[in-house]
């Protein structure tokens, strides 16, 4: 009871901070660190699924994320500053007002559809309920998400521009040294959260940010990693979206629906699914951060 | 009775997030303030779904494919940015 | 044995708290110390040294022994981790001085 509301007045101040202060660098370390503090909170929320993937996405590769583009920006940018008036105040009053009464008069009815996914648990493939109701149950939503993120990356790609700054590249061997023996370590991770994903908490989702983590390791030591112009790597960029949807067609023609699997085969399904999946949202995220990046710049002696 | 607590937190979340929105010095803290708002809405989420005894599974995957598109939402926008930043650099660009 | 579990629950548990306090003794170097290198070396030795304590603790009081394998392995990660990362950050702090 406590722990929660010294974790809220943390969150609530690092917030302010992040959207006061006038120092984007600052703005990002408070963010990363605002993540992981939410990331606490999803576990006290009897949520572990969602932690691993906020610490993992949304503190971690998003940290990356912004610092990678922070070196890009210009200090002070076009953005549009809106003056901010009474009457702006006013709405925001109200909209805070509105919300509060929204969520105050939710908590009196609350229902459940936990039971509903217990209840068909045993005929999913799985035995955690988050990995059902992800890969079974809610099947479209995940493959469209995949397809958002694919989509997400295109647009991306064909964004960026050629002229950077480049990065100082750093000396000695302690990091390559590191990288190497770490890489394998981390891959075995991320095949360790996709296999327990079935039983527990887990999944292709973390494990996906988990090998996006890996390559960007390779990357920041420089060492040989993703190669763009090969051709398995466009196929494991797409292959999450296209296999989701393959399999969605043939549990269509096997008479189960569309995203639909037999009971006895879902478990082989959405295994297949998972890892193909796990390998390209890492393939993505870690693209994300790195289709735009320059080569490094050697230090001047 | 966390519950309550986290609702209301998301709540000033969303509240923060919103005026970081509109009264940020740069884009990418407008990109930054959007996050938040986003990280509220799934602390309202997740504080609805954890108020049964196993909690809640469905909206812990609704927030899990979110924080995923939040993340693309941000690579996209961070894109965005950088492109509007080459045109001012180089009025000529285009 | 049940004397003998509990004895060692609560061992793990005043592990845990010399933990959490090495961990606030780094955190106040991080405020208090002027120069960067300072801070970095007060932060990584001292939350090292906390994360040792804490991983500790927990194998004292986990279930099994594949649990507290799996917390020595993050253990490690974590001081792999941490010693790379503030040998980059004092890299780039050294070059950063010599360019001035």
């Amino acid at each position: 009871m406590v722990l929660d509301g010294i974790l809220v007045l943390l969150i609530l101040a690092m917030a302010w901070r992040c959207v006061r202060t006038t120092d984007l660098f600052e703005a990002i370390i408070v963010f990363v660190g605002l993540g992981m503090m939410i990331a606490l909170v999803w576990t006290r929320l009897q949520a572990p699924d969602v932690a691993l993937a906020e610490a993992a996405i949304g503190a971690g590769l998003a940290g990356a994320l912004l610092l990678a583009n922070l070196r890009q920006l210009p200090e002070d940018s076009s953005a549009v500053r809106w003056r901010s008036s009474w009457l702006w105040w006013s709405l925001w009053g109200i909209l805070g007002l509105a919300l509060g009464f929204a969520v105050v008069s939710i908590q009196t009815t609350p229902v459940s559809l936990m039971p509903l996914v217990q209840a068909h648990l045993p005929e999913s493939g799985v035995t955690h309920p988050v990995t059902a109701v992800l890969l079974n149950f809610r099947a479209l939503d995940t493959a469209l998400e995949l397809a958002v993120l694919l989509w997400a990356w295109m647009a991306q790609r064909h964004l960026f521009e050629g002229n950077f700054k480049a990065f100082h590249s750093l000396q000695g061997g302690v990091l390559k040294t590191t990288v190497k023996m770490l890489f394998p370590l981390v891959v075995l991770i991320a095949v360790y959260l996709l296999w327990r994903g079935s039983s527990s908490p887990g999944g292709a989702f973390q494990s996906g940010a988990v090998l996006a983590a890996a390559w960007l390791m390779l990357w920041l030591a420089q060492l040989p990693g993703l190669n763009w112009q090969r051709l398995s790597l466009k196929v494991g960029l797409l292959g999450g979206v296209m296999v989701f949807f393959w399999v969605g067609l043939l549990g269509l023609f096997q008479g189960a629906g569309f995203m639909g699997y037999p009971a006895d085969q879902a478990g082989g399904w959405i295994l297949l699914i998972e890892s193909v999946a796990a390998l390209s949202i890492g393939l993505l995220l870690a693209s994300m951060v790195l289709v735009s990046m320059p080569n490094f710049q050697e230090q001047s002696p | 009775m966390s519950v309550w607590i986290y609702s209301l937190c998301a709540l000033g979340l969303v509240l923060i997030g919103l005026y970081g929105l509109v009264r940020s010095h740069h884009g990418l803290q407008q990109l930054l303030s959007i996050n938040v708002m986003g990280s509220g809405v799934f602390m309202l989420l997740l504080a609805l779904a954890a108020r049964h005894a196993p909690a809640d599974a469905v909206p812990q995957a609704l927030v899990l494919t979110g924080i995923v598109v939040a993340i693309s939402a941000l690579a996209l926008g961070l894109a965005l940015l950088r492109r509007l930043a080459s045109y001012d650099e180089d009025p000529s660009h285009e | 044995m049940n004397w003998l579990e509990a004895g060692l629950s609560w061992f793990g548990i005043g592990l845990i708290s010399l933990g959490v306090v090495f961990f606030i003794a780094g955190s106040v170097g991080l405020l208090r110390f002027g120069e960067s290198v300072n801070r970095l070396h007060a932060l990584t030795k001292a939350d090292s040294m906390g994360l040792g304590l804490v991983v500790i603790g927990l194998v004292l009081q986990a279930p099994g022994i594949a649990v507290g394998l799996k917390l020595m392995i993050i253990w490690t990660l974590g001081l792999l981790s941490a010693s790379l990362v503030s040998h980059l950050i004092g890299q780039s702090l050294c070059s950063q001085r010599r360019d001035d």
